[in-house]
């Protein structure tokens, strides 16, 4: 028998002009309409089975939150039929049934019992709520003295602990610390085992990867493919990049491949300052790769070579990456992803974008690539860099070992930065006469130079 | 389909009871969050109010009561009144936002609604209780217990049953007017005003009796007189209306919450 049952669900919501429009359609008798309709999710039809995990991956506004809402039976589906035997315990917003004045302890009781279970049953399970939450004597605290963080694992921990059949996660393992998150997903992993079906929504195909044997990829509310995680994924990032990057795939704007130490900015007093080969990498949250190569260590330094804990916008930043090969590997590829503190991707490259092949590597041989740059004005915050090493081309290529999150840098700003982050630029303003009215050439220049933080 | 609707509800009542049980003490534990005193606060309201009645009725203006009225304890009097009355007013009012104001739990759980305004009766039922026990000692001290407090048994029950209707009528209209409060309020204070509470039916001219006949509210606060003063019963007219809006208010609630609860989630 299949937990989940859904056939061909649809949602439709009703666009109205107004929310009195609404109620007189619920108690209007003769049918009439009086609304717009907007599918949100159309003919959506799955099966799952006891232990299975689905994830449900898709841009924003396709429908995922939306299905997972239904599966849930917040909302219910306009046409379809979804049948669900067991018991939902779902997250489709973190500490949505908490309330801030009271404190976690009641919080837990309250949502327990939402769910069905009596006072008893959940004082059973406070023990375990509590360590899981790791938030100690806060407990007993108003939930609005909780830092987010805090927040984000009492809700996550209520949600496992309450013997859900059906696991519902929407979004939620972005939220919390890097730490914490990989927590999140060794227990979604352990539940998995014992029998709990899952069901999540995430932008971390990373973490989809990891966790979903079975991936459906909503796309303006229609399931556009449905099937193993490794057959969807891929499918999906390939359309997202010939989406989205299509412009930065062809213009062959290729970086300068630098030999010397030199030409890096870095001098060479400073670069002896560097350990010639890394061996800490200061955190893991997850890591795959076919185990040819392994990341030894990374490290982020400055100009005069000391290692950085944080950096101010524009300054020089080099990121040393130390690989050991313990497989021959043909074409060794070294590169990294920079994420913001959301996980959402910033920037990435590798060696070869730049334009600097890696000659072949033999079992045992140790190298460490840097990558130097004025790091992008983005706005205040912590910035981690995810390190690879692949084998293969640019389009083609095996990967060795990714590790997600492996280094964190705190940057903080120059100056003020609205937005995302900050483009040098210069303006120039021109008073046109009354009456006057012609085609102004602007002057659309940017500026390539970028403010430097003084220590000197 | 009525039958298989109450059955349900009824089912859906009792396998929700702690859920009822930690909703009712959650907003009984709201109104004091943070506070030292706690829920002593709601034992000092009603002797505050006692005691100022008693002050300015009594001690200031020295009112006496219309001699038909039967009794001459204007500050008891009073107080009888106001207790059903705020047990009602309360708890239309604040079932007004029952839903609106738990937006998040109505559309991110799976939480039956139509508990929210129960739980807001229930609530008040228990302060209504702290005031009723507050009136026996009153009574018990400056007048006296009688055996016709046992119609207590009959007009509480009607007045919760009325009050839970018209709950979960304002809680549901409020989810698609969100004007629906503005106008309960304006509404309340005509109704507070046109029921004898600060003033004796007695006294009302006779042109105006249809209005205080008609209006439950009326018996009911007058039924309450009738449990702890022993005043004059309300006539069987009058109990029969009463019968009447109780029924129709608990209908027409439950069948309105009933037909436009799917509809929350999507609205909220």
């Amino acid at each position: 028998m299949s937990l989940v049952s859904a056939e061909q669900i649809s949602k439709c919501y009703r666009v109205y002009g107004s929310p009195s429009d609404h109620l007189k359609e619920l108690l209007s008798f003769t049918g009439k309409t009086y609304h717009s309709p907007f599918w949100a999710v159309r003919d959506v039809s799955f099966e799952l089975e006891r232990g299975c995990c689905l994830g449900i991956i898709g841009e924003n506004g396709s429908g995922k939150s939306t299905l997972l809402s239904i599966i849930a039976g917040v909302i219910r589906p306009t046409e379809g039929s979804l049948e669900v035997n067991g018991r939902i315990s779902a997250l489709l917003e973190l500490g949505s049934g908490f309330n801030l004045e009271f404190t976690g302890r009641e919080n837990i009781f309250l949502n327990a019992s939402i769910l069905g279970f009596s006072d008893s049953q959940t004082r059973e399970r406070i023990p375990s709520i509590e360590k899981f939450a790791e938030i100690g004597e806060f407990v007993d605290l108003p939930l609005r003295t909780y830092s987010t963080g805090m927040f984000v694992r009492l809700a996550f921990a209520v949600a496992i602990h309450l013997d859900p059949d059906i696991l519902i996660v929407d979004e939620a393992l972005s939220v919390g610390d890097i730490y914490f998150q990989q927590r999140c997903i060794r227990r979604i992993q352990q539940l998995k085992r014992e029998g709990v079906t899952i069901l999540f929504v995430s932008h971390d195909l990373a973490a989809v990867r990891s966790l979903a044997d079975r991936t459906i990829w909503m796309d303006h509310g229609e399931a556009r493919m449905d099937g193993p995680t490794d057959d969807v994924v891929p499918k999906y990032l390939a359309a997202m990049v010939s989406k989205g990057s299509r412009e930065v795939m062809e213009t062959e704007t290729v970086g300068q491949a630098l030999e010397s130490s030199s030409d890096l900015g870095v001098s060479p007093e400073a670069l002896n300052r560097i350990p010639d080969f890394l061996s800490e990498i200061p955190n893991i949250d997850h890591q795959y790769g076919n185990g040819k190569a392994k990341i030894c260590g990374i490290g982020a330094f400055s100009r005069e070579g000391h290692s950085l804990a944080s950096a101010v916008q524009g300054d020089l930043v080099c990121i040393r990456i130390s690989i050991e090969f313990l497989e021959p590997v043909a074409s060794p590829n070294v590169g990294f992803m920079l994420r913001n503190r959301l996980g959402e991707d910033v920037t990435g490259t590798n060696a070869l974008f730049e334009g600097m092949p890696l000659a072949a590597a033999r079992a045992g041989d140790r190298i460490s690539v840097d990558f130097t740059m004025d790091f992008p004005l983005l706005k205040a915050g912590f910035y981690y860099f995810s390190p690879a090493v692949a084998d293969g081309s640019l389009d083609q290529y095996d990967m060795c070992e990714w590790l997600d999150n492996a280094l964190a840098l705190e940057i903080v700003e120059s100056g003020t930065t609205y937005g995302q982050l900050r483009v040098p630029m210069r303006v120039r303003a021109t008073t046109v006469p009354q009456g006057e009215i012609h085609h102004q050439d602007t002057e659309k220049t940017f500026t390539t130079k970028t403010p430097r933080h003084q220590e000197d | 389909m009525g039958i298989t609707w109450i059955g349900s509800f009824l089912r859906n009542l009792t396998a929700n009871r702690n859920l009822l049980k930690n909703l009712i003490l959650r907003d009984l534990k709201q109104r004091y969050v943070g506070s030292v005193g706690g829920f002593i606060w709601s034992f000092v309201h009603p002797v505050v109010l006692l005691v100022c009645y008693t002050f300015v009725f009594s001690v200031v203006l020295r009112l006496r009561l219309d001699p038909r009225v039967g009794t001459e304890n204007f500050p008891l009097y009073l107080f009888c009144g106001i207790l059903p009355w705020f047990m009602f007013q309360d708890t239309v009012v604040r079932s007004c936002g029952a839903i609106t104001d738990n937006s998040a739990l109505i559309t991110k759980t799976v939480i039956p609604a139509e508990i929210l305004p129960i739980a807001i009766t229930l609530s008040n039922l228990v302060h209504h209780l702290i005031g009723l026990t507050i009136l026996l000692v009153a009574l018990l001290l400056f007048h006296s217990i009688h055996w016709s407090i046992l119609w207590v048994l009959l007009y509480l029950p009607i007045l919760i049953i009325f009050a839970q209707g018209l709950g979960w009528l304002v809680s549901s209209l409020n989810v698609f007017f969100r004007d629906t409060t503005q106008v309960l309020n304006v509404l309340m204070v005509f109704w507070f005003w046109f029921t004898p509470v600060f003033y004796p039916a007695e006294m009302v001219p006779d042109s105006f009796q249809t209005l205080i006949a008609v209006n439950p509210m009326a018996t009911l606060v007058s039924g309450y007189r009738t449990a702890f003063l022993q005043l004059s019963q309300p006539g069987p007219e009058q109990l029969l209306v009463l019968g009447g809006w109780t029924l129709a208010a608990f209908l027409v609630g439950a069948l309105l919450f009933r037909l436009s609860k799917p509809g929350f989630a999507d609205v909220l």
